[in-house]
């Protein structure tokens, strides 16, 4: 069974049609070309499916404030399978 | 209470002064309180029963978010919420007189009239925001004395910035913890920024006020027929940006950071561009509490495209209406998402046409840059018609503006 890690990397390199993309934990919206409005969704419908689970409004927001990243939205990820 | 007024002055000027000296450290709460309560006292002293209806808004809102906490179920959280929002919005549009709205439902003479409704836009936005974390379990506790100030802060009060409640809390501790003095270059930097801002208000935005004075007359030569259009959404930004650095400079000065609300909207090169770099504190709260949850239920269901492109057009049509409650503000947030959905069309077209890499040059070549600019402030320029002037006197003034028509 792949990692939380592994997974959102799979998305994210479905989601930013790019196959040689490598996500890193501090990559945020502002540092990775095309992570707009229309692209986060994208990215959290697609991560949505991946990891059967869903987001609700303020954790869909929070991602795309600053200072969120690619570490905190594992973490978040992390935070889901807890409980 | 605008600005300029001697009051508003003295007001600013002490307010200043007791947020700065050491015994403000010792209740915070307490004196930012009194100071916001001086401040809304000074506000509503012709309206003393539109104050009271405030006090008590405040208070019902206070207790449904202790209720939502309280509630450990999450479903019955959010038929709380959902009960809250129907009630709010209802509420909202029959107290800030949303005729076309409200006449289709219930008699003008059942709902309040001339309440004053100043601060009310901005405090609907918090109480949403509120809202929507306390339902999602993402604010597990508010403390009256935060609430009372983050919902009352004069400084955000009138017109924004919109700040979120935890950076709000934030910069709250800091300036009410800091015991070391704030280094004066910092005060300096915050007095100088709320200087400018005066100057961007009060010289530069009353100069471009006669710009638009009068109604454009059809016998004037072209520049002066359209001078008024393009007055007025350069005065627009000059008044409401000027507004943003006082406020935003007289925190800083005494610590406080508030979020920044423009960013050279003038050199925006499409509609998307443009609500990045206007009203941003706006746009964002539209953002994460419209476009976001909207797009993403639609996207589980349907394809994304069409998703997008009834998210976008409800995010701008309840932007537009929200700026006031005439028609004319919906059908300028309706302008704007037909520029929106423009953009992502076109740039998804280009997209297919010249692949990931061309499309980044394309976007980065100079000329075609600042083709876009002009284009689209001239879009920008008309986009504001709208909000300028009220549909009745719309088709006169566009005859006007045309050259066509007899002189008033």
């Amino acid at each position: 069974m792949s990692s939380i890690r592994e997974t959102l990397q799979e998305v994210f390199c479905e989601v930013f049609d790019d196959p040689l993309l490598e996500i890193t934990d501090e990559m945020d919206s502002n540092s990775l070309m095309g992570w707009d409005s229309l692209q986060h969704i994208n990215l959290i419908v697609a991560t949505e499916k991946a990891f059967k689970i869903r987001f609700n409004t303020s954790e869909i927001a929070q991602l795309k404030q600053p200072g969120e990243n690619i570490g905190t939205f594992i973490s978040l990820l992390e935070s889901k399978f807890e409980m | 209470m605008t600005l300029q007024t001697p009051i508003a002055q003295i007001f600013l000027s002490f307010a200043l002064i007791i947020l700065s000296l050491s015994f403000f450290r010792r209740w915070p709460d307490k004196w930012f309180l009194l100071i916001n309560a001086t401040f809304l006292f000074i506000l509503f002293r012709k309206s003393m029963g539109s104050l009271s209806f405030l006090v008590v808004s405040l208070f019902f809102h206070y207790v449904i978010l202790q209720v939502m906490i309280w509630v450990v179920n999450p479903r019955v959280r959010t038929s709380i919420y959902w009960s809250w929002v129907a009630i709010t919005l209802v509420g909202f549009v029959a107290v800030k007189e949303y005729w076309w709205l409200t006449d289709f439902f219930i008699e003008r003479s059942f709902l309040p009239q001339g309440l004053e409704t100043v601060g009310y836009s901005f405090i609907l936005f918090r109480m949403l925001h509120l809202a929507i974390e306390t339902r999602d379990g993402a604010l597990t506790s508010i403390p009256i004395y935060k609430y009372l100030n983050f919902n009352l802060a004069f400084w955000t009060f009138l017109a924004g910035p919109i700040q979120r409640f935890k950076p709000f809390c934030i910069e709250f501790n800091k300036i009410a913890t800091t015991s070391s003095e704030l280094p004066a270059r910092e005060v300096l930097l915050g007095l100088n920024r709320a200087l400018f801002g005066f100057i961007k208000m009060f010289v530069l935005g009353k100069y471009l006020a006669n710009g638009f004075s009068s109604m454009p007359v059809p016998q004037a030569e072209l520049f002066t027929r359209i001078l008024p259009l393009i007055a007025f959404p350069l005065h627009m930004y000059v008044n409401f940006s000027g507004y943003c650095d006082i406020m935003i400079g007289f925190a800083r000065a005494v610590g406080f950071a508030l979020p920044e609300n423009f960013r050279q909207p003038y050199l925006a090169r499409n509609s998307l561009d443009f609500w990045n770099r206007w009203h941003i504190s706006l746009s964002e709260f539209f953002r994460d509490y419209i476009y976001f949850p909207l797009h993403t239920s639609m996207s589980r269901r349907i394809s994304s495209f069409p998703s997008l492109i009834i998210a976008t057009l409800c995010s701008f049509t309840v932007m537009g209406a929200w700026h006031g409650s005439s028609l004319r503000f919906a059908i300028f947030g309706l302008i704007h998402a037909g520029g929106v959905i423009t953009v992502l069309l076109y740039q998804k077209l280009l997209k297919k046409a010249m692949g990931k890499e061309r499309l980044h040059q394309y976007q980065h070549n100079r000329a075609i840059k600042w083709v876009a600019i002009a284009s689209f402030q001239t879009f920008v320029i008309l986009s504001f018609i709208p909000f300028q002037y009220d549909l009745s006197v719309l088709p006169t003034v566009l005859r006007a503006i045309m050259g066509w028509g007899n002189p008033q």
